[in-house]
């Protein structure tokens, strides 16, 4: 195997820092890997991927030697580094540059000076192996958030590199596009032979794909190893369970040998599982007491725009944790600023406890609805996390603003980032600083739109534990998720949201066993043996041994 | 409405609308306006353009009546005198000034409308992005932020409300307050993700050598043809007002409504001519699909 790129004796630290962000002794790629960079948040992934492109190395302080192609990356001429190593990050939306699917393409050429018959000719190659012709004159703010990727995966493509990096690309996409996404990854992998290297933090999907995976904590790289000794490593140490996929994690369980990562794989290896005696059917409890009510609601941004919502009709009981899901750009988070009443239906009414949410003040109104949009920095206001908590608390004429700003910190454990600016905190805590804004007042329902994106599986786990609680102190609480994990085994009950409309819904059990698509992988891979089984834990008490 | 003109190269359909201009506000000639006019509106009904048509004329009518009435109350020229308003004579010639002047008006209207449809703002790009790209690329990502910003800020302003930060009630202090906070947040929100962009920019090479541009038109022989020809019809004409024929004559004495001879009939020949190029081009399409097939 020949070395693409390599790390030698890295050190790296950010500026006024004093702990090292990088301490790497020793990274290989080849060529022809397909590696997957996991770890939590903040342990520095995304710098370790900047390191492997000259252009977008951090400010700081750096010791050690990196080489592409065995001469050091400092070598590296600008041209060669923009052809021969791609990026693509993990929001789709900044990423692009022009107003259509062609100039974008044709901007990459254009900047490395290919004279116009070349272009020409790499982009008709290229929407031909792609299958894009019907994306090719659309204004670009029309196309969904998985196609705006797979636009940048093609304008890095088309510059015809050798090593792709990609940082969490797939954090934003539903669970289709995930795999739409994933598949083309594939594809580029297999038939063109490019390297790839990507962190990701839902690993379900990957795996399979990949021939390294690195789990990194701390800056440094813990495991670099083929995915199944990596994943046995991890199984070992409880405190890194969590990273494992839902399938290997079954069969990790049930204490079996074989280690497969696709559903495929899986229901190959699956023994016979014992059949459930009675079918536990539960039977749907009538909704005495609506708490949240939209009834008909129809919603369009423009007069004679699209209709996003077409008579909704939706309810939630007090005390009931609803999981809506659906493609991106079906309208889920049109819907929840409905339910929030942040946008005015064009016909319809959302009633909170019987009384129309436009009869409450605003103060009253988001004292008792919490809302958390998918963009937490769209929440922010001031210049540290502790004032946001405080300048709220001051706002809500709470009696001790500074004790409630620093429960507030102590309940989401993120004292330690009190002082800093919370643009400049990660993703992860952005969202759980939003998410404390919307605490603040003990809202009584909490409306919550994609909670988990971007968010590791600890902190993941940790955010399914805090607003169970929540949920058992009788918060009501409505999120929209592309995580099929997350909202079955949280969620009371579940809903699919497709064409402006909830098509189905039902309590979460009844909801993705009856799904096809729209369902865990643990439910894909039993559902021949055990139709209502939706993670490992339901599968367990089956298991003959 | 897609007409073959958006096909036609940029160069040539841009000095097409450049020589229809400089037609309508030479010939000031009942005659000649009228048979342009009546393309005009020919050609923007092929684009579909009606409804918009209607939607224009109905801002502009009190213009068009403003150039008409004015006219005459300032312009006493003329040896057909009307009436009097004070001691100032309303002419007849200034009244047809007026109407003249309105009828061209209408033309460029007519002309801004189907301009609008052919030259898109990526044909308007090509054709002067050669004179600078990075000015170009600029223009381009500007015209994309534009609206990006005016979501970006809806979003915002909406999500804002729900800790407090409005601008629906409280006393103006407050209110303005609110509302630089809402600035604020746009502007630092923004700069964040422009960073992202610009590496993504970075990334892909931008300023590592000097940019080409592009060039998604072609030249067919078509385009050449009628860039040739309609030059030399202009040129024609041209030499033909500079000449003193086509004009109506007003001042001093209103003269006759009619040609005056050959040369005028000549010029009102090549300038529908030259003002219907859309026009034949559509109906030779129409006839090959109509014969063909």
């Amino acid at each position: 195997m020949v070395a693409l790129a390599e790390i030698k004796d890295l050190t790296f630290s950010y500026p006024e820092e004093e702990e090292s962000a990088l301490v790497i002794n020793s990274l290989v790629i080849e060529e022809g890997d397909f590696m997957v960079l996991a770890g939590s948040s903040g342990s520095g992934k995304t710098t370790l991927l900047r390191h492997f492109k000259k252009e977008l190395w951090p400010v700081g302080e750096r010791t050690g030697a990196l080489f592409y192609q065995n001469k050091p990356y400092q070598e590296l001429s600008g041209v060669l580094s923009a052809t021969e190593i791609g990026m693509v990050f993990q929001n789709p939306e900044n990423q692009i540059v022009m107003d259509n699917v062609m100039s974008e393409l044709a901007f990459s050429l254009e900047n490395i000076g290919c004279p116009s018959q070349i272009i020409e000719k790499r982009i008709a190659e290229l929407i031909s192996f792609l299958g894009f012709q019907d994306l090719l004159e659309q204004p670009i703010h029309t196309l969904s958030g998985g196609q705006k990727q797979l636009v940048n995966l093609a304008a890095v493509l088309i510059l015809q590199p050798k090593l792709l990096i990609l940082d969490e690309p797939t954090a934003q996409l539903d669970p289709i596009a995930t795999r739409d996404f994933l598949g083309l990854l594939k594809r580029i992998h297999e038939e063109l032979g490019i390297t790839i290297v990507m962190s990701e933090h839902r690993l379900d999907e990957v795996l399979p794909l990949a021939t390294k995976l690195v789990i990194m904590g701390a800056g440094r790289i813990i495991e670099n190893s083929e995915p199944v000794t990596v994943i046995k490593k991890l199984w070992k140490e409880a405190d890194k369970q969590l990273f494992i996929p839902q399938i290997p994690r079954l069969f990790l369980e049930m204490s079996l040998t074989a280690l497969p990562f696709s559903v495929l794989a899986g229901q190959r290896a699956l023994p016979s599982l014992y059949q459930p005696s009675v079918l536990k059917v539960e039977g749907e409890k009538e909704q005495d007491n609506p708490f949240l009510v939209a009834n008909s609601i129809h919603f369009q941004y423009e007069k004679n725009g699209r209709s996003i919502l077409r008579a909704l009709n939706f309810s939630i009981s007090k005390g009931e944790w609803i999981g809506i899901v659906g493609k991106n750009g079906t309208g889920k988070s049109t819907f929840l600023m409905v339910l929030a009443g942040l946008l005015t239906p064009r016909k319809g009414k959302v009633t909170l406890q019987g009384q129309s949410l436009n009869k409450l003040t605003q103060q009253m109104r988001y004292e008792k609805i919490g809302y958390v949009s998918q963009n937490p920095a769209y929440h922010f206001a001031y210049d540290t996390v502790f004032d946001e908590f405080y300048q709220r608390s001051l706002q809500l004429h709470l009696e001790n603003p500074e004790r409630a700003a620093n429960e507030m910190l102590a309940r989401l454990t993120i004292q330690h980032i009190a002082n800093r600016q919370p643009l400049d905190c990660s993703g992860g805590e952005q969202q759980l600083v939003s998410l404390g804004l919307a605490l603040l007042s003990n809202p009584e329902i909490l409306l919550l739109d994609e909670p988990t994106k971007g968010l590791d599986p600890i902190r993941k786990y940790y955010l399914g534990l805090l607003l169970q609680q929540l949920k058992e102190e009788g918060t009501t609480i409505v999120m929209t998720t592309h995580d099929m994990e997350f909202a079955a085994t949280y969620g009371t009950r579940a809903a699919l949201l497709f064409d402006g409309k909830i098509i189905s819904e039902g309590l979460t059990q009844d909801f993705f066993s009856d799904n096809f698509f729209y369902t865990t992988a643990i439910n894909r891979l039993v559902r021949k043996q055990l139709s209502r089984a939706l993670s490992w834990e339901d599968v367990i008490p089956y298991v003959k041994s | 409405m897609h007409t073959v003109l958006n096909d036609v190269h940029p160069i040539t359909s841009f000095c097409y609308y450049i020589g229809v201009m400089i037609l309508s506000m030479m010939f000031l000639h009942p005659v000649f306006l009228i048979g342009e006019l009546f393309l005009f509106i020919l050609y923007n009904i092929c684009q579909h353009n009606g409804a918009k048509m209607k939607q224009m004329f109905k801002g502009a009518w009190f213009f068009i009546g403003v150039i008409v009435i004015v006219n005459p109350l300032l312009n006493h020229q003329g040896t057909h005198h009307l009436f009097y308003i004070g001691r100032n004579p309303i002419t007849l010639e200034a009244i047809i000034y007026g109407g003249l002047l309105a009828l061209s008006f209408c033309c460029l209207m007519f002309i801004f409308l189907s301009y609008n449809l052919v030259i898109t703002s990526h044909k308007f790009l090509y054709l002067f992005s050669r004179i600078s790209p990075q000015l170009a690329l600029l223009t381009m990502i500007t015209m994309r932020f534009v609206p990006l910003f005016i979501r970006r800020l809806t979003t915002i302003k909406a999500i804002q409300k729900t800790r407090g930060i409005q601008m629906d009630s409280g006393n103006i202090k407050t209110r303005a307050r609110n509302g630089m906070h809402l600035v604020q947040i746009l502007l630092v929100c923004s700069l964040e993700e422009a960073l992202q962009t610009a590496d993504s920019m970075e990334a892909r090479g931008y300023g590592v050598k000097k940019r080409s541009s592009y060039l998604r038109y072609h030249m067919e022989k078509r385009d050449i043809f009628s860039l040739i020809l309609g030059a030399i019809i202009l040129g024609i004409c041209i030499y033909g007002k500079l000449k003193g024929f086509g004009d109506l004559q007003i001042y001093p004495s209103l003269g006759s409504f009619g040609l005056k001879g050959i040369e005028d009939v000549m010029l009102l020949i090549l300038t529908l001519l030259f003002t219907g190029y859309p026009l034949i081009l559509e109906g030779r399409e129409w006839l090959w699909w109509r014969w063909q097939k």
